[in-house]
């Protein structure tokens, strides 16, 4: 760039030392102070930066939309990724784009430089805007893209003209004009640098004097706003204390369209202020809740919350807001399954159960509970002089023995030998040993053992369909990979139970028991906190959806069942009575207080219109008068095109044939350069037009 | 969503004759569209092949009735769909989005042709355009039949957002027709400019430098257009998240991609800044830039679940 101080500018450089577009000159000094500033400024306001920057920050965050946010566990479970990819993006922490440091500090890098470029380009450019258009030397203006003589047209008739069609129009001492349009719409892109600052700065105090957390409420529950506020994990260290109110939900509802697809979601909720209702509003997604500074918003739903009588006259309620991932692991025993026989005729129930069924018992001294395995609904318990009597049916428990069980099994998957685990148990057959999940080919796939002695099968995770069965000593092709079944490991030590005998109508039933104290079996869905009830702490999990399915009370210590309930069950549980009865909605609200709104959204309207003044082109004439008339050039800062249709036109309401108009000035031009004939054309070469003193820059380098 | 409709034909059987009526004329409608964009293209080479610019006015005639069948075809499903919900806006599903985006396109096209004679903007612009309704046609029933909206899209905000960006999409679309009659007149010029000899060569050569400075601004005030269209869009959504959630921006990856995008235009403007990037570079970058807009639009969906989620192709 050339560097021209700005008391004693070259003579042919006079107008560009006054052009925002320039705006280097503003800052040069002949210090090694100021020549140090000018470096460290020339390198912060390059719109080059910029542009490597902005590219850099949207190729950023291409990474944070194709690597599954939130934890190192979703790096780790991307297929088909070696082992040191996936460290590597765990390194740079691509599981957490948009809060890792290099994405925050390419953030701030892109702020520092909009903060420059804008600063030393708003001065220059206010000077420009408030000051009349400059005059350019003749050499300057036959330069310029837009070149016409209007032949019999007087000066003072063209400036008539310019002014109607919202030009400014000056004299100058020869006789000549400059005009420009919409030179105050230079200044959009800087409107929108200042928008994005602010909506930085409002960010910034969103952070720190705001908050924002999201709660389930039942209804008939009352929240203290300052314990919504403690608990907020994105409270900002300078937020206000809210004060003591408190809200309350009335009531939550949802409507549903004929098809029965939810339509809205709705919660009635009061503000208590003072000991009193103040206020009390239904609100529904898109229309919040707003008292004192904190917004309330219906953001969410509760799939279950569970309802309570203990005999002691304590009324428990118990919220279901773990939604996935928690998953317990049940200690016990599990039988094979086994079709439920016909209701027999004395029964009141009617039509045939076809229902698969299965046994549970917590422990050789616990109660065998009876479990639909389609959803796991508790049918009933059987215990020791206990009969369960289901569908005209006795069921009784008989005799019960232990033997040992498996522990490992040896695999041969495309000529590598694996040894698994065989741990858990899953639904889709409880009577068997499970190994846990492991790849073959591009499948994820677990091990299925539904007899020790027998063959094994590998099974789809997703489908739970079996891909091929091996024998021992055996191999079978699974999605193009040899795998054998090499040997298998059995323990002695495991002293589970391998079967029980119950009494169907007083007819023995042997069925084989699963183990599942050491490989365990999964109850997962929506789940409690811990909480206390009969002397033990237990988690409530829901195992399917709320509607049929039965609330598993989970002891915390052993991870054993204390109790299976359906709705209006009774049972007994240490000295505590327990009634459960039955799922409730509870709504989850959104709360926020944020401060930095106002600030926030001045930011969007500024960037918003500062985006729309942009498209407006700021555009220059000058007119000189000649022998037989007058000439015309002029230039535009966002093409020439449409300026030049405009020229056609005012050359048309001047009575000039516009076409002999442009064709009069090209043979008036003197100049032979291509590049200045066509200003948008091909490619004059780097900077070319701002390093030859005395050219007009006809791009906008900067100024824009 | 899909299966929503079977049972409500049950339920209110006037409804659902009054449905199937609606989603008749509605088939009536986009084949018009289709066909009469289709015809403007027609024409629009007879223009260029024929070199008679009668045609080009008829294909120009064609633009106009196509956009008007276009916005009969929104507003047939509209005033049908606006009985069963009172909210309801032709963005329930994807075909919906792309027959609003046409619309826009078409909007933008009339006025856009009235300014520049860009030589092949209207062929192209057409023809594409026949091509995208021509795909959105053969979508699945349930990315096609009119659906109430789900409750987090019952609001004005969605009207004014996704209209907002899919008028930007509309603008960047026809940006990108100009990038490529850009890159197709300089590459041609490249490869038989050199072969022609003499005063002919030079005229010509001449003739297609203004043509593609044309073009260059063509794209180049289009994206002028867009852009903001994009960031009020995009900003709206923000201010409707915090209206709805309470949240302006939550990385889901819609949000992400519109980002993206609007991130890539803003560079696609700076690199402009230095002359040599106009041209063929910044056309380049024009692709590129509308590549990212067609993974904001259609890609993000197989990239990951969000609360974007509503028009899934699968």
């Amino acid at each position: 760039m050339p560097t021209h101080s700005q008391k004693d500018p070259p003579a042919e450089a006079v107008d560009l030392s006054q052009d925002p577009r320039d705006s280097e000159a503003e800052i040069e000094g002949p210090s090694v102070y100021e020549s140090m500033r000018s470096s460290f400024v020339r390198v912060w306001s390059s719109v080059k930066l910029a542009v490597v920057l902005i590219v850099l920050i949207a190729l950023g965050s291409i990474v944070g939309t194709l690597i599954p946010q939130g934890e190192p566990s979703g790096v780790l479970g991307i297929a088909g990724m070696s082992e040191g990819a996936k460290q590597f993006l765990i390194w740079i922490r691509a599981y957490d784009v948009f809060g890792s440091p290099w994405y925050l500090g390419l953030l701030a890098l892109f702020f520092f430089n909009l903060a420059v470029c804008t600063y030393v380009r708003v001065w220059p450019h206010l000077q420009f805007a408030l000051g009349r258009p400059r005059e350019l030397p003749e050499a300057v203006q036959a330069r310029l893209p837009e070149q016409l003589k209007l032949a019999g047209v007087t000066v003072d008739r063209v400036q008539a003209l310019l002014s109607r069609r919202f030009f400014r129009t000056f004299k100058t001492n020869d006789g000549g004009l400059v005009a420009d349009r919409n030179r105050w719409f230079r200044f959009a892109p800087m409107v929108v640098h200042v928008g994005l600052f602010l909506i930085l700065i409002g960010a910034i105090t969103a952070g720190l004097a705001g908050f924002k957390d999201s709660f389930p409420l039942l209804p008939g529950d009352t929240m203290p706003v300052q314990q919504a506020m403690r608990a907020a994990s994105q409270r900002g260290p300078l937020t206000p204390d809210p004060g003591s109110w408190k809200i309350h939900l009335d009531k939550f509802w949802m409507t549903h369209y004929p098809g029965g697809a939810v339509k809205q979601y709705y919660s009635t909720l009061s503000v208590l202020d003072g000991g009193k209702t103040v206020l009390t509003r239904t609100i529904h997604v898109n229309d919040p809740l707003r008292y004192k500074g904190v917004w309330f918003y219906q953001s969410f739903y509760g799939i279950g919350a569970e309802r309570f009588v203990v005999d002691r006259g304590i009324r428990t309620r118990i919220l279901l807001t773990r939604q996935d991932g928690v998953s317990i692991k049940l200690a016990g025993f599990i039988s094979t399954q086994f079709k439920l026989p016909a209701p027999a005729a004395s029964s009141a129930t009617k039509g045939h159960r076809r229902q698969e069924a299965f046994f549970y018992s917590a422990g050789p001294h616990r109660p065998f509970f009876l479990l639909d395995l389609a959803n796991l609904n508790c049918l009933g318990s059987i215990a020791p002089g206990k009969p369960l009597a289901l569908d005209g049916h006795t069921y009784a428990l008989g005799s019960v023995t232990t033997a040992p069980g498996i522990a490992a099994v040896v695999l041969d998957v495309g000529g590598q030998r694996r040894t698994l685990a065989v741990e858990s148990a899953g639904r889709f057959n409880l009577a068997g040993y499970i190994s846990r999940e492991f790849v073959v080919g591009q499948h994820q796939v677990f091990l299925y053992m539904p007899d020790p002695e027998g063959p094994v099968q590998i099974m789809d995770l997703r489908t739970l369909a079996p891909i091929c069965k091996i024998a021992m000593h055996q191999s079978a092709v699974a999605d193009d990979v040899t795998v054998g079944y090499v040997a298998r490991k059995t323990t002695a030590t495991a002293g589970g139970l391998a079967s029980a005998t119950i009494l169907e109508d007083g007819k023995p039933v042997p069925l084989r028991l699963v183990d599942v104290s050491m490989t365990g079996f999964q109850v997962s869905g929506p789940a409690s906190d811990p909480f206390e009830i009969g002397g033990k702490t237990v988690v409530a999990v829901q195992n399917a959806d709320p509607a049929g399915s039965p609330l598993w009370l989970i002891n915390t210590r052993d991870q054993t069942a204390a109790a299976i309930l359906d709705p209006h069950d009774t049972v007994q549980l240490g000295h505590d009575i327990v009634n459960y009865r039955g799922p409730v909605w509870f709504s989850g609200l959104q709360t926020k207080s944020d401060p930095a709104i106002p600030v926030i959204y001045t930011g969007f309207i500024t960037v918003i219109l500062g985006a729309f003044l942009g498209m407006f082109s700021h555009r220059q004439l000058y007119v000189a008068s000649t022998a037989d008339g007058c000439k015309v050039a002029g230039k535009a800062n966002r093409g020439q095109y449409l300026f030049h249709q405009e020229l056609a036109q005012m050359a048309r309401e001047l009575g000039v044939n516009a076409e002999d108009a442009f064709a009069a000035a090209a043979l008036d031009a003197v100049d032979p350069d291509p590049a200045a004939a066509h200003a948008d054309g091909e490619d004059p070469g780097p900077g070319q037009s701002s390093r030859v003193p005395g050219a007009i820059p006809q791009g906008e380098l900067h100024g824009q | 969503m899909g299966s929503d409709f079977g049972t409500l034909d049950q339920s209110t059987g006037a409804v659902a004759a009054s449905m199937h009526q609606m989603m008749a004329i509605d088939q009536v409608l986009t084949s018009a569209v289709l066909i009469l964009a289709g015809l403007a293209a027609v024409a629009f080479l007879l223009e260029i092949v024929l070199k008679k610019p009668m045609f080009g006015k008829f294909g120009y005639g064609l633009m106009v009735v196509a956009a008007l069948a276009n916005f009969g075809e929104l507003a047939t499903r509209y005033s049908y769909m606006v009985k069963i919900s009172p909210d309801y806006w032709p963005l329930s599903n994807l075909f919906e989005s792309v027959m609003y985006i046409v619309v826009a396109i078409f909007a933008i096209y009339l006025v856009v042709d009235r300014m520049f004679k860009a030589p092949g903007f209207g062929l192209v612009s057409s023809f594409l355009v026949a091509i995208i309704i021509g795909l959105a046609s053969l979508l699945p029933p349930r990315l096609k039949d009119a659906h109430p909206l789900v409750p987090s899209l019952q609001s004005y905000w969605l009207k004014v957002h996704v209209s907002l960006m899919l008028i930007s999409y509309a603008a960047f679309f026809l940006s990108f027709v100009g990038a490529i009659l850009y890159l197709f007149f300089h590459y041609r010029d490249r490869l038989f400019a050199p072969r022609a000899a003499g005063a002919m060569a030079a005229k010509g050569a001449k003739a297609s430098v203004a043509t593609l400075d044309m073009l260059d601004e063509l794209t180049y005030r289009l994206v002028l257009l867009g852009f903001p269209l994009l960031a009020f869009g995009i900003i709206l959504g923000g201010m409707w998240a915090n209206h709805a959630w309470g949240t302006y921006w939550s990385w889901d990856p819609k949000e992400t991609w519109s980002l993206i995008t609007w991130l890539f235009y803003a560079a696609y403007l700076h690199v402009r800044l230095q002359r040599e990037w106009r041209g063929t570079k910044a056309a380049w970058f024009a692709v590129l830039c509308f590549a990212s807009l067609l993974v904001t639009y259609l890609g993000v969906n197989y990239l990951a679940t969000g609360l974007h989620t509503y028009g899934k192709l699968f």
